[in-house]
């Protein structure tokens, strides 16, 4: 199980609205790691690639500050198990691991909030993980 | 009669460019007990130069090679010039390459010697490249499936300078990743101008007219062939080289005045436990915002840089973009700074002297509504003696090299402090109140 993986398995296993921001938060942060380690090895999917950074920065801190988001440092994550990354990146399946998690969030995040002040920062981090899902799978293939 | 440059053109400008360096000496270089600044990027551009000129010779004895040994004997006198020649110049590189222990990056020239031989040395390596085009394609009839420019474009000094921007603004892009400011959620104009830049340059770059990156990353590339005018191509590039050097400028200023003033945060879910802010976002401790305010400052000299390297082409094949290092050479005889000249980098913008922005009780008093010069004048004096103090205490003899084990700037209260004292002190000075960054669940190894 990688860290895409996990983080998709937490955003569906969240029971209320506290566990999903706190997974949905994760998931850009874990997004955004996991894109800055392919990018150099993207050939043509570079800028793909560097513009879903950006998106994934910004979508977690739409998150971030969400009314229903505690204030204050986050407790200590355990790093992830040692050899869950492959010796060789495949970027291609990396790219439709993070596209495939980025349209789960854009799916979930904007039924999930409770008030108009969530509903406005969730409905902004969900277009930014929209936008990863477009540059890194493309949302107009012709 | 052709448009297109030929290798004559640039022979004749590395012809001109010689005369110039012959003509013109540098004082540095001319007169006894002058800086030995002169002689040392000299030497380098000559060494340069005499770098291009050994693959011009070898490229001729490997012509000579080929020959028949009946034609080869014909050449007569010429099999030796050839041969002495090659033994000169392998010599002269060879003395003039530098020491095994001068590590040093090559500098970029600043006397007109040092800048002459250097176009040179370009015009000469442009040229062989050109040269080499025509080579490659007469085997066999080759298809000219691919622009006889291609080689002009990935010449050493081009691709290295565009190698080394691309680098420092993946790590300009990659300060943000902890980092946002109090406008989220606005797009600057600025911001919007650079969208465009890069939907303008992508659709250079790709065979679609109408790419934007939402199409995805499987997109064609536009053939080489398709790139027929050159001078235009290397106008595009001129100008969007250009273009990123003055929005990395702009963002530091801005960068700069944003860390001064509070306005870089980071969200406290990212900061370590110790850190005890009861907001959803901080002003950013000063191990995020110092390594954001570097990565601009190198991206704006590497972008000048690439620049530069990309004006040397355009010169050569006549681009329309020529008329950006006219302006630079107008702007640069107006003022007596150096930083100014087309083929050299900007000064960072740290180094000259920026507006003097208010600190924290400075700007509390303003936001207040104070306008009493006395006050205000109270207000920065407070200020600076806050700063003082600080910078005294980091100081101290016995004080360790690294001050503390938890960031000073760890609250909402001191970050902003630290972060004035940081962009206003030199930077030797304020660098001791950088902890490091700590430990955070991103930066741990995958």
């Amino acid at each position: 199980m990688n860290r895409i993986t996990a983080a998709r398995t937490r955003l569906e296993q969240a029971r209320d609205l506290a566990g999903l921001l706190a997974a949905a938060y994760d998931a850009f942060d874990d997004m955004l790691a996991v894109i800055r380690c392919h990018e150099e090895h993207a050939g043509g999917a570079f800028a793909a690639f560097v513009l879903s950074a950006t998106a994934a920065a910004n979508g977690r801190d739409w998150v971030a500050a969400a009314p229903s988001m505690p204030p204050g440092p986050a407790p200590a994550r355990p790093a992830a198990p040692a050899g869950t990354q492959p010796a060789e990146p495949d970027t291609a399946r990396t790219a439709l691991a993070i596209a495939a998690l980025s349209q789960l969030l854009a799916g979930l995040l904007p039924a999930a909030a409770a008030d108009a002040g969530d509903r406005a920062c969730l409905a902004h981090a969900a277009r930014h993980a929209a936008r990863i899902h477009s540059l890194l799978a493309g949302s107009q293939q012709r | 009669m052709t448009d297109r440059a030929t290798f004559g053109d640039f022979a004749a400008a590395a012809q001109e460019q010689l005369s110039r360096a012959v003509w013109q000496p540098d004082p540095g270089i001319s007169h006894p007990g002058a800086p030995a600044c002169g002689a040392e990027e000299f030497t380098h551009s000559l060494h340069s130069l005499v770098t291009v000129m050994t693959r011009y010779s070898a490229d001729v004895e490997t012509a000579i090679a080929r020959l028949s040994p009946d034609s080869r004997r014909q050449m007569g006198p010429w099999l030796r010039a050839s041969s002495r020649t090659r033994e000169a110049l392998d010599n002269a590189a060879a003395f003039l390459q530098p020491g095994p222990s001068d590590t040093r990056p090559r500098p970029t020239p600043t006397t007109p010697a040092g800048r002459s031989l250097a176009a040179a040395a370009a015009a000469l390596r442009t040229g062989r490249d050109l040269l080499h085009t025509h080579t490659a394609a007469r085997p066999g009839g080759t298809p000219a499936d691919r622009s006889e420019w291609a080689p002009v474009i990935a010449s050493p000094p081009v691709t290295d300078a565009a190698g080394n921007a691309r680098r420092a603004w993946l790590y300009a892009a990659r300060g943000w990743d902890l980092i946002t400011t109090d406008t989220r959620g606005t797009l600057s104009p600025a911001a919007a101008e650079t969208a465009d830049l890069a939907l303008w340059t992508g659709r250079l770059a790709y065979a679609d007219p109408a790419w934007t990156p939402d199409l995805g990353p499987s997109r064609t590339a536009r053939p080489a062939a398709q790139l027929t005018d050159t001078p235009a191509v290397i106008a595009a590039v001129h100008h969007a080289c250009e273009t990123l050097t003055q929005v990395a400028a702009a963002d530091h200023a801005q960068l700069t005045a944003a860390a001064r003033t509070g306005r870089l945060l980071v969200p406290t879910r990212s900061l370590p436990e110790e850190f005890d802010i009861p907001h959803r976002f901080a002003p950013a401790p000063a191990a995020r915002t110092q390594p954001l305010l570097t990565a601009y400052h190198d991206a704006r000299t590497a972008s000048a840089q690439a620049t530069a390297s990309t004006a040397v082409v355009a010169e050569t094949v006549r681009s329309p973009s020529r008329i950006l290092t006219t302006a630079r050479t107008a702007v640069a005889s107006n003022t007596s700074t150096t930083s100014l000249r087309p083929d050299a980098p900007l000064a960072p913008a740290a180094s000259r002297p920026g507006p003097a922005l208010p600190g924290p009780v400075e700007r509390i008093l303003r936001d207040l509504g104070e306008t009493s010069i006395a006050m205000l004048q109270q207000a920065t004096a407070i200020d600076q003696a806050a700063e003082q103090l600080i910078l005294h205490t980091a100081h101290q003899p016995d004080h360790p090299a690294r001050p503390a084990t938890r960031d000073p700037s760890r609250s909402a209260a001191t970050a902003e402090v630290i972060n004035h004292i940081l962009t206003s002190a030199h930077p030797a000075t304020a660098a001791i109140l950088c902890a490091p960054e700590p430990a955070h669940p991103r930066n741990l190894k995958k």
